[in-house]
């Protein structure tokens, strides 16, 4: 009988003990009492940081906007503080619930912004770990809230049009890869390595007169002649935002940015375009691969990048070519290099003439090859006079389904 | 209270070394090498794995000397009464700041990194709740579960660093020497403390069935925790770059927070988290054990269980001493300086004793009763 009282007595405190931890912890956050921010924009405004978010809204509808009576997928609010502590802080004067930042896709940083110094964000983002390092982050020439306003026609989240733009956009080359991880890596390891983030910017709607290639990213969006508000409905690629330390001291083009990239390795799609006097020959460069040595030439040691890459002939105009020859492939070949050649030298120009900022790392790969060397040089002094030697090999893999 | 005929196998042995070497690791052993050596901790832990099985082959042989007493006991045969009751206190303390250390190191943790508002006397109390009925179940039990847990630990370890694989640039650890002298020693003494745990061969071999082959598999331990904290460091490096890897509190919850299996598996931190935390109780409740036992053992009273209660006070107590987590990181750091050195002076103060007085122990019972 006792026996059983104890046995009892025993199941009532475990039972009670588990019902009890089965309630969680202090940390325990619930879901409906969370706000999914799926983009954030910051910009810097007069002496303040405004942060804007779209959070999901639940059971949203689709479209992307407001039309045919359908609830918004997303809800664009902002809110202002001194630092962005202290805008994240204040988001909650107007959400009535808990930001979570796990599931952002996207983060914009606005052009005043960026050029003043974004140690703040990146600080922030280290510090407070919710977001992943695979958020995708890239500079706006403009304001960041202008883009997360931007209402796509594809996707029913913004976030994700601009999330597959930029994924997409970076296998080209025409943009740097804009992981947060990136820009994290390349800021603890600087000068060696600078930092560089993609380049966009809101393109206007086709009706509201505006073109692609506006120069002044201010005008043509947000307000039409009469004044009325219009919003954007797509994003342009523009090309790469280059950092110096923590700020943004200039951009390059879609060209240069390639350049950057065949340094880098990290084009896996790209079009290559040969002009010829017999008509434009394109390869679909599907491998790149980069390697450096340090070489010594005319009795100096110099780093060189070996550039290898490969891809498929997409198209072959040539009138009066009539086979597609090993020999006729060869030339074109060297032609490739040529011009690849002429992107590479073209980024260089900039970022060693221009920005002295050096987003291609090559100060990290020369440290690698011989530590020494590098640790001896002012890696800010030396960049800007570095004779970076390139070997190109570009190739023609495969010549599609004909062969004429 | 009716004795209790402990058994433990050379293999579960084992898993205890192993639990202890790569249980913990999460939280202090990575940052502290990547601190120290940056690029070259590979070269530190590698050091440290032999240095500490040095100290294990040591603590092994005198543990042979004395098959059926644990070195509570024997330090009293060795150093006499008095002498040898003051050498098992130290061994006691030793152990008993081990585990506010390891408590406190795992408080911190889940404070900064999962579960910010929960108090750190909240985590603390309710681990040392577990802590306290795994001692009550004694070593045996404590040795089962790890077994059937170890396997966890490890697949947890193989899936972290094979979701780092493809980000891994090895470029990071180049060049492959160019660590001074005196910044290598530091991180091999360091790495040695985090690989030797050489108490649970000295406190635990008497318990074990198969003797004979404890110094094998106790090898097998610091090879294959070495291995493995190898790799761990490798990867943090190989991803992070050691400028970046420097500035994090946690590089391998980092490490695993970005590690996915293809797209359909992201964020499984928790998981890791869940049996981490499992396998940090399994360490600390060895640790906090070998005191308990100690103690009953010192003061020659049999039944060890009622001193649980008394041993818990202090190790709450020490486990509150930092006043933030700076501080505790610098107190984790003092310990991991000054470890081998205190194991290796205890190891090595009972051999010579040992060996100079002649003492040897009664013969192998197969199995210890407490």
């Amino acid at each position: 009988m006792k026996a059983r009282a104890s046995k009892f007595v025993a199941l009532l405190i475990l039972l009670t003990s588990v019902s009890l931890l089965l309630t969680s912890c202090w940390s325990a956050r619930e879901i409906d009492q969370l706000a999914f921010v799926a983009a954030m924009g910051i910009d810097r405004e007069d002496d303040t940081i405004k942060l804007t978010v779209q959070i999901i809204v639940g059971g949203g509808g689709g479209g992307g906007g407001e039309s045919d009576g359908a609830q918004a997928p997303v809800w664009i609010t902002s809110s202002t503080g001194n630092s962005l502590s202290e805008a994240v802080f204040n988001l909650n004067l107007v959400v009535s619930k808990t930001p979570f930042w796990s599931h952002s896709y996207v983060m914009i940083i606005g052009e005043d912004l960026a050029r003043e110094g974004i140690a703040e964000v990146l600080e922030w983002m280290g510090r407070d770990r919710q977001a992943r390092d695979t958020l995708l982050v890239a500079v706006t020439l403009g304001k960041a809230e202008d883009i997360l306003k931007v209402e796509p026609k594809m996707t029913q989240l913004p976030a994700e049009y601009i999330e597959t733009l930029l994924r997409l956009g970076a296998k080209t080359g025409y943009i740097p890869n804009g992981h947060l991880f990136r820009i994290r890596l390349a800021y603890a390891n600087q000068p060696g390595m600078q930092a560089m983030m993609p380049l966009i910017q809101p393109q206007p709607q086709e009706d509201t007169g505006g073109s692609s290639g506006v120069e002044n990213p201010a005008a043509g969006i947000g307000e039409s002649d009469e004044g009325e508000e219009q919003k954007a409905e797509s994003i342009e690629l523009k090309g790469t935002a280059v950092f110096r330390d923590d700020r943004m001291v200039g951009t390059l083009d879609l060209r240069e940015s390639r350049g950057v990239a065949w340094l880098t390795g990290q084009i896996s799609d790209s079009l290559v375009t040969i002009n010829r006097t017999e008509g434009q020959i394109t390869q679909r460069a599907d491998f790149t691969q980069v390697k450096y040595r340090l070489r010594k030439i005319d009795g100096n040691v110099k780093l060189e990048a070996r550039v290898t890459q490969d891809g498929v002939l997409q198209s072959w105009p040539l009138r009066g070519v009539q086979s597609i020859t090993p020999t006729i492939l060869a030339q074109l070949e060297e032609d490739l290099a040529r011009e690849i050649e002429g992107e590479v030298r073209a980024a260089l120009a900039k970022l060693q003439g221009e920005f002295n900022a050096d987003i291609a790392g090559l100060g990290e790969r020369l440290r690698r090859l011989d530590s020494s060397l590098y640790r001896s040089l002012d890696w800010d002094k030396a960049f800007p006079t570095l004779q970076l030697a390139t070997e190109i090999e570009a190739s023609f893999r495969r010549i599609g389904l004909t062969k004429e | 209270m009716p004795k209790v005929t402990v058994r433990i196998s050379s293999r579960q042995l084992m898993l205890l070394k192993l639990t202890g070497i790569t249980g913990t690791i999460f939280f202090g052993a990575v940052r502290l090498l990547t601190t120290m050596a940056g690029a070259h901790a590979y070269l530190a832990i590698l050091g440290g794995g032999v240095a500490s099985w040095t100290v294990i082959f040591l603590a092994t042989r005198i543990a042979q000397r004395f098959p059926a007493e644990t070195p509570f006991e024997y330090a009293q045969i060795i150093f006499g009464k008095w002498f040898g009751k003051l050498f098992g206190f130290a061994l006691i303390s030793f152990n008993l700041v081990a585990a506010s250390l390891i408590l406190r190191s795992l408080g911190d943790f889940l404070i900064t990194a999962i579960l910010p508002q929960t108090p750190l006397s909240v985590n603390i109390t309710l681990m040392l709740v577990l802590i306290c009925v795994g001692t009550y179940l004694g070593l045996e039990a404590l040795a089962r579960f790890n077994e059937a847990f170890y396997p966890f630990i490890f697949l947890s370890w193989v899936l972290v660093l094979a979701a780092s694989v493809p980000r891994l640039d090895f470029g990071w650890f180049r060049p492959l020497f160019d660590i001074g002298p005196g910044q290598l020693t530091s991180a091999t003494i360091v790495a040695g403390t985090f690989l030797i745990d050489s108490l649970v061969v000295l406190v635990f071999y008497p318990f074990v069935t198969d003797k004979k082959v404890v110094l094998k598999y106790t090898t097998w331990s610091v090879v294959m925790g070495t291995i493995l904290v190898l790799l761990l460091q490798g990867a943090v490096i190989g991803v992070f770059s050691p400028n970046l890897a420097n500035t994090l509190t946690f590089p391998l919850l980092e490490l695993a927070q970005d590690a996915s299996l293809g797209v359909f598996l992201e964020r499984i931190e928790a998981l890791y988290l869940a049996i981490w935390v499992v396998g940090t109780f399994i360490r600390v409740a060895v640790v906090f054990y070998a005191a308990v036992l100690g103690l009953a053992q010192t003061l020659g009273i049999k039944d060890h269980r009622i001193f649980i209660p008394l041993l818990v006070v202090p190790v709450f107590y020490l486990s509150f001493q930092a006043d933030n987590v700076p501080m505790s990181f610098n107190y984790d750091s003092l310990f991991s300086h000054y470890g081998i050195f205190i194991q290796f002076g205890f190891v090595i103060s009972l051999l010579l004793g040992a060996m100079f007085r002649g003492k040897r122990g009664r013969a192998d019972s197969e199995s210890k009763s407490v």
